[in-house]
């Protein structure tokens, strides 16, 4: 792994500058992906930004939409009664990857912005703004996706 | 400390706590769980740099001085390891599976994510998906159900 700085603020919008200063600074969340790939130099950043000691871990739900902080993980929106009464197919899509384990760690907003090459300009915006309903959309997406396609769900030999 | 140093390798190398085991050392095998804040998680995909100030719980940490915690009891009484390579991580993992059921929490295999689940109840399938995050080589899975099994069994009862 090549060396980092691993800067630990404590505001959004320090967070944010501090990511806007360096090219080559990123956003870490829950570290599923950018720890990854890091260790195998997939991923080099100079700078590395922590997005959990920011606070930004709310869940707020309403009627046609939910919004969810950058440092909310997949269990907690899984698990949130308000989801799995109103959003049921969000529950079961994210339950249906990965591991506990893994879903304790990784975010939503960082699943999310994880395959795009942009993801620390979308992990910026959620870190700043929340991420807003299209968190919600974009899975929803993907459950139907899969759906549609008739994909296997996804397990792990037990 | 180093800011590349993963959990894992803080707690084997530096704090000489070699009970959490590494295993693929990414993410998918589950040997390296550990509890942080109450949450299962993996320690080769953490950086020791952001726990700080976070409550960390190896197998270590688990017994109470002599006194064994039920679910090391039950993996003894249940037969539920072979080489023993993964049991570290299957009993934090198999504690923290037991709460999550005891808090009513879904997985992927529970018919409706809208009504809590029951422990009571609770189906071996259920309990295998709740437990798909640690691969066990020699396969001593039905014996590791069982642990579980009796551990949420006496949980219920008492």
């Amino acid at each position: 792994m090549n060396a980092f700085t691993f800067e630990r603020l404590a505001h959004a919008t320090d967070a944010a500058s501090a990511l806007a200063a360096r090219p080559g600074a990123m956003f870490l969340a829950g570290g599923t992906t950018v720890v990854d790939l890091m260790k195998v130099d997939v991923l080099t950043p100079d700078t590395v930004v922590a997005i959990r000691p920011l606070g930004l871990s709310s869940i707020d739900v309403s009627d046609d939409a939910i919004s969810v902080g950058a440092a909310v993980t997949n269990s907690q929106v899984a698990w949130h009664p308000a989801v799995r009464d109103r959003f049921p197919v969000l529950a079961q899509a994210i339950l249906s990857g990965a591991t506990t384990q893994i879903r304790n760690m990784a975010t939503v907003a960082g699943t999310c912005a994880a395959p795009n090459p942009s993801a620390a300009v979308i992990a910026a915006a959620n870190a700043i703004r929340l991420a807003r309903s299209i968190i919600a959309h974009l899975l929803l997406g993907f459950a139907a996706a899969r759906g549609r396609a008739g994909l296997p769900r996804t397990r792990a030999p037990a | 400390v180093d800011s590349r140093l993963t959990l894992l390798d803080a707690l084997r190398d530096a704090l000489g706590l070699t009970g959490t085991k590494k295993g693929c050392d990414q993410g998918a095998c589950g040997e390296c769980t550990v509890i942080i804040e109450r949450q299962r998680v993996l320690s080769c995909l953490t950086l020791a740099a952001a726990c700080e100030g976070q409550h960390v719980v190896t197998i270590e940490g688990l017994a109470q001085g002599d006194e064994l915690h039920p679910m090391q009891a039950a993996f003894l009484h249940c037969d539920g390891f072979q080489c023993g390579y993964c049991t570290p991580g299957q009993i934090l993992s198999a504690v923290c599976a037991v709460q999550e059921v005891h808090a009513g929490v879904p997985s992927h295999v529970t018919p409706d994510v809208r009504q809590p689940v029951d422990g009571a109840t609770l189906t071996d399938e259920e309990i295998r998906e709740r437990m798909s995050g640690n691969l066990c080589r020699c396969a001593a899975y039905p014996n590791i159900v069982a642990a579980v099994r009796q551990v949420l069994a006496n949980e219920v009862r008492s």
